[in-house]
């Protein structure tokens, strides 16, 4: 009898405090989840396939490359200047001149036609060359000659694979 | 005989605030006195302080000084909390409109009168009903009982715990003459048994006279009576 | 002692006591159904994507593509060809892809149009897969048989040897009936999913039938894909080659996360029933502390009887607090009983018109804290009337009633 009594109080105590905690808390998480909703996220630029960048002009436009060493093909992905996007273009081939330890070499990509993103030859973002050197190849420094893009040109655009040629 | 008394008041003093902002004397008693077993009445008029005195010796209500003592325990100075467990383990209070709780049986009502103290015992409470002859009405509700029959109940319940005092006040005020003297026969048959001291506080002629002893409030009591304020 | 005279003042103000336990009960049941349906939902119909991670379709919405391939709900937002589907069907990290097509129905059951490959060890769920009950067979191809889904034959009441007209459209009209007549071959075993909901016929079931355009005879509305397990950047590689890079096709990936776009469009609404559910608990609480004072003041003199025979102070406070939590507590139990009727209607709702299976008992943290909120503000609403026992007068409860 004697103990029965503080302990319904201390059991008050717990519950009424728990209650308006729970209550709060609730408000709370419902505001913040709101709230997190809400924010914007924050901008990325990451390449879509993890390549490396190739920045054109004062970030006007990306080219990602990107290196398939089992086959020796090298990608070219025309992006836009954030790397969201894909540009189609009309180029015939994109002219590559590359320095590795084997010594200069030129690569024509040719643009490829995909049934599932509908492009076709004329109008692709995708380009790609294939030679057995490029299985090899994985440090070289190239760079893109006479390139034109959505009547851009950029006549010679130089970078090192795989770092990029990224300014900051 | 137990030499220690049951009941010791030695210079008491109760006043309460009145609405000019003093303070009014109500009872002022240099000494009284209840022996162990002992069985007196205590005679006085509605407002003449009886109840507020059965009050202060059930440690209800605090006097402004003075000492009470129980069955050689004292009373005032205590704590709220002990007051309280005092009267429930050493004193059987017996209201004027019974004051049993309607919503539990007799049993439980009786129940009540131990469970403050050394704690409910069914067995114990039923023993009690029986000392009253209420046995067979013992899962009764009061609302089933007859007006005799829940003052039987609420005696029973100041019973239960064997205390060294009973407080009855007016314990007739609800009944009529007939059962008011059984309850009285009922109230010093059962004190006489258990060894209990009985004070009984009551204006009615009829229960004055069921016992041997009667002493008059206003005897007791330094401060004379006055106008109730209505 | 102090239990008995809870229970038997709760039950002395009976009336009141029982409007107080059921608002306690309607708060409790509101809250948690609120937050356990919304949740379970969810993850019912995450759960009920039949074992495949992406639908691949026509250009459009990636929720319609989810809902229509999938759930067999909406229309899809156009036809892809056959060469989508053996083109996608090639890729090293597809384990399977399975065209569908639909298009037609059977007093608005859905007809889906699926190659017999469905019926060849595929996984709807990790060791489930589909299969049609003895005494069936699947469909052979290029046959105007049809498998039933467990769900469709109960609604439509057919068995095996059944025979039908389809009715062209997503949406029933009687006038627009096939001459065509399919024959019921096989139920399918019971598979919680939205499969359960559809009947089942070969893809030139579907395509073929007459009104149909002969051009569209290889089209298909989507195709449902399955990664091999362990190929982690399938879906994104898929999901940046047809949603970024094309322009033609749509790969709906990853599911569960365009599912949680579609419950998160609601989240007003959730939020608004939150509110409601709050609301009601502060009701409740209203309504217990209105009753517990009440009961208090009317019991005024029972209160004083107890102080007189011994009672302490404490005691009587844990007496009324008793009593709120006694109604807390009722309101509790009664309040489960209110979710698991909501929680069977929303299931049946789901079950039926969807086929997604919502499992109302899964756990959930507010089956705990639920109860919890309800309990404490029951409780705290009988803190002031606590405090007025507390302070009681013994002498003036007491005094004769005049």
């Amino acid at each position: 009898m004697r103990l029965k009594a503080p302990i319904v109080l201390l059991c008050v105590l717990v519950l009424t405090g728990g209650a308006w905690a729970l209550i709060r808390s609730r408000i709370s998480a419902t505001a913040l989840a709101g709230s997190a909703k809400d924010q914007p996220k924050p901008h990325q630029a990451v390449p879509p396939h993890h390549g490396t960048p190739v920045e054109l002009g004062d970030e006007q436009f990306t080219i990602e490359l990107v290196r398939e060493p089992a086959s020796g093909t090298l990608r070219a992905y025309v992006l836009d200047g954030e790397m969201e996007g894909f540009v189609r273009i009309a180029a015939r081939q994109l002219n590559l001149e590359v320095e590795t330890q084997g010594g200069r070499k030129l690569l024509a990509l040719k643009p490829v036609a995909d049934l599932a993103t509908g492009e076709t030859v004329g109008d692709t973002s995708l380009f790609e060359a294939r030679a057995d050197w490029l299985k090899a190849a994985d440090r070289f420094k190239g760079v893109f000659r006479n390139l034109r893009i959505h009547d851009q040109d950029f006549p010679a655009v130089a970078f090192g694979f795989p770092e990029g040629n990224a300014k900051d | 005989m137990d030499a220690t008394p049951a009941l010791l008041i030695q210079d008491l003093l109760k006043s309460y605030p009145t609405p000019s902002g003093g303070r009014a004397e109500v009872l002022r008693l240099p000494r009284f006195q209840l022996e162990a077993g002992q069985q007196l009445a205590l005679r006085g008029e509605s407002g003449l302080g009886k109840t507020t005195l059965m009050h202060i010796i059930a440690g209800i209500l605090e006097p402004d000084s003075g000492l009470v003592a129980v069955g050689g325990t004292q009373v005032t100075g205590l704590s709220e909390a002990r007051r309280d467990r005092l009267r429930a383990e050493r004193i059987g209070y017996v209201f004027q409109t019974f004051n049993l709780l309607q919503g539990l049986s007799a049993l439980e009502n009786v129940m009540l009168g131990l469970a403050f103290g050394k704690g409910a015992e069914p067995g114990t409470a039923m023993a009690a009903l029986e000392r009253v002859g209420l046995a067979d009405r013992a899962h009764h509700l009061p609302r089933q009982l007859s007006t005799g029959q829940q003052q039987r109940v609420a005696v029973a319940r100041a019973l239960a715990n064997r205390p060294c005092l009973i407080l009855a006040d007016e314990p007739t005020g609800n009944l009529d003459a007939a059962r008011g003297r059984k309850i009285v026969e009922l109230l010093r048959e059962s004190a006489a048994s258990l060894g209990s001291a009985l004070l009984v506080a009551s204006h009615d002629p009829e229960v004055l006279a069921a016992f041997d002893q009667v002493i008059d409030l206003a005897e007791l009591n330094q401060v004379a009576p006055r106008e109730e304020e209505v | 002692m102090l239990f008995l005279l809870i229970r038997r003042g709760l039950r002395q103000h009976l009336v009141s006591t029982a409007v107080a336990v059921l608002l306690v009960a309607l708060g409790m049941g509101l809250v948690v159904s609120v937050w356990v349906v919304r949740a379970e939902a969810e993850q019912s119909f995450t759960r009920s994507a039949s074992g495949f991670d992406a639908v691949l379709g026509a250009r459009g919405s990636k929720l319609q593509l989810v809902l229509n391939g999938l759930f067999h709900q909406e229309a899809s937002p156009g036809n892809i060809t056959a060469e989508d589907y053996l083109q996608v069907k090639a890729l090293p990290m597809v384990d399977r892809a399975i065209p569908i097509v639909v298009g037609d129905n059977f007093r608005g059951v859905r007809l889906v149009g699926v190659s017999d490959d469905f019926f060849q060890n595929l996984e709807y769920a990790p060791d489930h897969v589909y299969t049609v009950e003895p005494g069936g067979r699947p469909f052979q191809v290029e046959q105007k048989e049809a498998v039933v889904g467990s769900l469709a034959a109960h609604q439509l009441g057919w068995s095996i040897g059944t025979t039908f007209h389809p009715f062209h459209g997503l949406d029933y009209n009687p006038d627009a009936q096939h001459s065509e007549i399919f024959t019921v071959v096989g139920l399918l075993a019971p598979t919680n999913t939205p499969a359960d909901r559809v009947i089942w016929v070969p893809l030139e079931g579907v395509q073929k039938l007459g009104g149909h355009d002969p051009a569209a005879f290889t089209d298909l509305s989507a195709v449902l894909i399955r990664f091999k397990p362990g190929a982690k950047a399938a879906g994104l590689m898929l999901d940046t080659r047809y949603n970024r890079q094309g322009k033609r096709l749509t790969l709906a990936w990853p599911v569960a996360s365009i599912l949680g776009d579609l419950f998160a469009k609601f989240s007003w609404f959730e939020q608004a029933l939150q509110a409601l559910a709050y609301m009601v608990a502060v009701v409740a609480g209203a309504s217990v502390f209105s009753s517990v004072y009440s009961s208090m003041s009317a019991r005024k003199r029972d209160l004083a009887i107890l102080r007189a025979l011994g009672a302490h102070r404490g005691f009587l406070i844990a007496a009324v607090l008793g009593e709120s939590a006694g109604i807390g507590l009722l309101g509790c139990a009664l309040g489960f009983g209110l979710y698991a009727v909501i929680a069977a209607t929303v299931q049946e709702i789901l079950r039926t018109r969807i086929g997604v299976l919502f499992e109302p008992w899964a756990w959930n943290p507010v089956m705990v804290w639920g109860p919890l909120l309800m309990l404490g503000l029951s409780v705290g609403a009988g803190v002031l009337p606590a405090w007025r026992a507390y302070r009681l007068s013994v002498a003036e409860g007491l005094s004769p009633l005049s």
